[in-house]
């Protein structure tokens, strides 16, 4: 049995810095950039160098052509982040992990339902994989401020999906 | 990467204050701080329009808006010259179709 994934021997340029997940995860596992993930692993000098700078942000660029700057996700990794689903949810939690596709790991993560006609419902969801097709919003939440909040007194309609 | 128009445009437009309008009709006003090729688009000191109808932002200073439900971006007159980009996206456009 192996205790590490097997490592392709020529990955896709956008994937350079994601890292497979450990063999515990199971079968099923997704491959995205997991925080702390880089102390985890192993280091025997394997075909992905672990890089600071989203190289695999830049696919294109990767080919060789001018540097180009993304708009990441780097900067949200283990901070609180508010996150509005294309539904109209909004999902708060610790941000773990992303990919090119914004699919997101949640860690902590809870739901604030809005209504018009009580305070803020908080429900508690634990880690969640929230794919990105459904993420519409990201926002990074400031603890100041939000812990200043008076949830229970904050009446407003829930938000509206995306769709028409 | 194809029709790269639009992301040069916004790119060179970064560090201005815009309102990005959503598909789920919420209007979040910041300055632009960063573009990518699929037009994701990250703001920084952001404010809703409305923030008595939506209150669920406020302690969000920075956001990432993923490119796909973005509506509109509304942007200031004099920083676009129009004419220009009109004829390149003609230009682009046309180099598309071939």
């Amino acid at each position: 049995m192996r205790t590490k994934p097997p490592l392709p021997p020529a990955p896709p340029p956008w994937s350079a810095a994601l890292l497979p997940v450990p063999a515990r995860a199971g079968p099923g596992a997704v491959s995205l950039a997991i925080a702390g993930g880089r102390e985890a692993r192993p280091g025997p000098g394997g075909p992905f160098p672990l890089r600071r700078s989203p190289g695999w942000l830049c696919g294109a660029a990767r080919r060789g052509g001018p540097s180009i700057m993304t708009s990441a996700l780097e900067n949200y990794i283990n901070r609180t982040v508010a996150v509005i689903t294309s539904d109209g949810r909004m999902i708060v939690g610790t941000l773990k992990g992303f990919d090119q596709t914004i699919n997101l790991i949640l860690d902590e993560s809870h739901e604030r339902v809005f209504s018009s006609s009580q305070g803020v419902e908080q429900v508690v969801l634990g880690l969640y994989i929230v794919r990105g097709d459904n993420v519409a919003v990201i926002g990074e939440i400031d603890e100041e401020t939000d812990s200043a909040l008076d949830l229970g007194n904050i009446r407003a309609e829930p938000l509206n999906s995306v769709a028409h | 990467m194809h029709a790269t128009l639009f992301y040069s445009f916004f790119k060179s437009l970064v560090g201005k204050d815009v309102v990005v309008e959503l598909k789920n009709d919420l209007s979040i006003c910041g300055t632009l701080h960063s573009v990518d090729q699929y037009l994701n688009i990250k703001l920084t000191d952001i404010s809703v329009t409305d923030p008595e109808k939506y209150p669920h932002m406020l302690s969000v200073k920075n956001c990432f808006i993923r490119g796909s439900v973005v509506h509109y971006v509304q942007l200031p007159a004099d920083e676009v010259d129009t004419q220009l980009l009109q004829d390149a996206a003609r230009k682009e456009a046309l180099q598309q179709k071939q």
